[in-house]
């Protein structure tokens, strides 16, 4: 069995109607627990970018009707990003997207790729395999990634 | 209470139209255009009623519906008697009417008809708690006893009585005035209504559904 | 966090079954899934809570209050939906509506209408010629359209087709929205519940076994799979039920960490459905 349920935080943007920002995508078939995958697409959308600092998210209640899984699960998703500092919540209000140093995460990230990369460089040398082949190879892993 | 008789009343309708039409026929059928329609009539069908919406809330198993509503099992049970027991009063008052309207069928007495609520009730008061005590068995059971005792243990009673002068009664019966005996009999019914009230209920409160 | 009912050592006997003890509390806010085989005592919970049975043994009280004493008040806060018929069925829909309505103060005739259409339920009709489904949504708009504050269902999606089982699921998080209201449903098919139960309530033999949310379920129950070798009397002590067959074994825990560390690469741990929990456990000696 494989569902997915989409739901679209809309942002109002001054009275210039709504905007989508972000999709959360829930599958039942993943391994990865229900409340792990909004917690993660809620974070990669701050990372991108596309929730900015006081963006308004909605409420527990809300995402987990849209989304048609319980109450405790975006509970949960929340009190994490709470504690990992990406989202503040303030009672009788709901939840906002916190001041983001992203600056600082996404070099720290970056360097987590480079330093994996030049593994990945120094093992292919080894065994010989080209440049290109070694692009060949990413090429495909990166579109098979999006499909 | 109001919401309760109004239940009674919606799941009871065809029930009371039917019945009142069967006393209206068994009337026009049963009449030689001389005398007064029989109360007995009257009284008949309204001891019937409590065996047909017996049987009617057994078959819906109603008792789940109506426990589960904001309603106490008192009232529940209170219900039943007065819903039963104004229906009585209204064949009785049918009957009451035509005997009226119809002035062959001679004088009505206000005290026969006091007198016939008065039986209808006193049936109430011993149906009801067996009713709640036995459930579905008694309605099927009791429904043949009634048959076989207005039919045929009340003529052998009265023909019995008839021979011995009521043993006795009937002289003690001239003795006082009939009203103030039919008063004193209609009193101590009401207070055996209550007491049979107060038994329906405390059995339903017990009842496990 | 507020409890809207709590059953504190709650004993009923019947001549060859009994509710033996039971303590649970249904939290105000959630949505409460009552799992559990058929005949372990579901149905008899919910008579209890809905007082047309009453407990030989300890406490049940609801919104703070005993649920007998105060039966007649609270109930006009309860909407009920349960599995069989339980109304007039000579009476049609309207009339049957209109002596319903007639209990309740805050009873909400346009709500009520709204369901009508939405359930697209004839008014005309007797209630003997609805379909089981029809009944079910009839039965469902009478439960929502006093506002309740508590929702009790007994088993309202068996005979419903899968259509109407995600409609009712999406009614019952719209009601939820409200953070006050709470809903408390009993069923033996557990995928209603994986989505949007927050909590599990788990009967069996007329015990409960489990009480928790859904997430602390999901975090600590593990289907675990592997060969035979792996298996020993060590091992066996970690599952709750465990099959051994010739070409492997297959079993429900709740202790998946110490598994890992005891059984490795060689064996397979995968989150357990509320369905894997409940047969696994059923299976049990442990509760049996």
């Amino acid at each position: 069995m494989y569902i997915l349920y989409i739901y679209n935080i809309f942002k109002d943007d001054k009275g210039k109607g709504k905007e989508v920002i972000v999709n959360i995508l829930i599958s039942n078939s993943s391994k990865e627990p229900v409340y792990e995958q909004v917690k993660n697409q809620i974070k990669q959308s701050i990372l991108k970018g596309e929730l900015k600092k006081d963006d308004p998210l909605p409420s527990m209640r809300r995402l987990a009707k849209e989304l048609h899984i319980s109450v405790i699960t975006t509970k949960r998703a929340y009190e994490e990003l709470e504690r990992e500092g990406f989202i503040t919540s303030f009672v009788g209000k709901g939840s906002f997207v916190a001041a983001q140093n992203i600056g600082p995460i996404q070099e720290k990230r970056r360097s987590v790729i480079e330093r994996r990369l030049s593994d990945i460089a120094e093992e292919s040398k080894n065994l010989g395999i080209s440049l290109e082949e070694l692009k060949k190879m990413l090429d495909m892993l990166y579109e098979e990634d999006e499909k | 209470m109001l919401n309760l008789l109004f239940k009674e009343w919606v799941i009871n309708k065809s029930t009371v139209t039917m019945s009142t039409g069967s006393m209206i026929a068994a009337i026009i059928f049963t009449s030689d255009g001389q005398e007064q329609a029989p109360i007995f009539l009257a009284v008949l069908f309204g001891g019937l009623f409590p065996f047909v919406t017996g049987m009617n809330e057994n078959t819906n198993r109603s008792d789940i519906l109506i426990n589960s509503l904001p309603v106490g099992r008192k009232e529940i049970v209170a219900s039943k008697y007065i819903f039963s027991l104004l229906f009585g009063i209204f064949l009785i008052f049918v009957l009451t009417v035509i005997n009226m309207l119809v002035p062959s069928f001679g004088e009505y007495s206000l005290m026969t008809a006091i007198l016939s609520v008065t039986i209808i009730g006193l049936f109430s008061g011993i149906y009801y708690p067996l009713f709640y005590l036995l459930g579905k068995r008694f309605v099927t059971y009791g429904l043949t006893a009634f048959f076989i005792g207005i039919f045929a243990l009340v003529p052998i009673i009265i023909n019995a009585g008839a021979d011995s002068e009521y043993w006795g009664l009937e002289n003690m019966y001239q003795q006082f005035s009939s009203s103030l005996l039919s008063l004193i009999f209609s009193g101590a019914t009401i207070v055996f209504l209550i007491l049979s009230w107060f038994i329906s209920g405390e059995i339903y409160k017990r009842k496990q559904l | 966090m507020e409890n809207a009912v709590t059953l504190n050592n709650v004993k009923k006997s019947f001549k060859d079954f009994q509710l033996d003890n039971i303590s649970f509390s249904v939290k105000k806010g959630f949505i409460t899934g009552f799992i559990g085989p058929n005949g372990s005592g579901k149905t008899t919970t919910i008579k209890l809570m809905m007082n047309l049975i009453s407990q030989d043994s300890g406490s049940l009280t609801m919104f703070g209050r005993d649920h007998a004493e105060h039966a007649k008040h609270l109930k006009q806060r309860i909407g009920f939906v349960y599995a069989e018929n339980h109304f007039y069925e000579h009476l049609t829909v309207r009339q049957m509506k209109r002596v319903i309505a007639s209990f309740y103060r805050e009873w909400d005739e346009e709500l009520f209408v709204k369901y009508m259409d939405y359930f697209a339920l004839p008014w005309k009709k007797k209630i003997k010629h609805l379909s089981t489904g029809m009944k079910m949504k009839f039965s469902l708009a009478c439960a929502l359209s006093h506002h309740p504050d508590l929702i009790i269902m007994d088993e309202p999606t068996s005979g419903l087709d899968p259509v109407f089982r995600r409609e009712l699921l999406t009614i019952l998080t719209e009601v939820i929205q409200d953070e006050n209201k709470t809903i408390f449903f009993s069923t033996h098919i557990t995928s209603d519940l994986e989505q949007i139960a927050d909590y599990i309530t788990f009967i069996h033999n007329g015990k409960i076994i489990l009480n928790d949310t859904k997430e602390a379920l999901n975090d600590q129950y593990h289907i675990v799979r592997g060969a035979n070798e792996r298996m020993d009397e060590d091992a066996r002590h970690m599952f709750i039920y465990a099959r051994e067959t010739s070409v492997g074994f297959e079993g429900l825990t709740n202790q998946p960490e110490k598994i890992r560390r005891k059984m490795g690469q060689h064996t397979v741990l995968e989150p357990a459905s509320l369905e894997d929990i409940m047969v696994y456990t059923t299976r049990s000696e442990r509760y049996a």
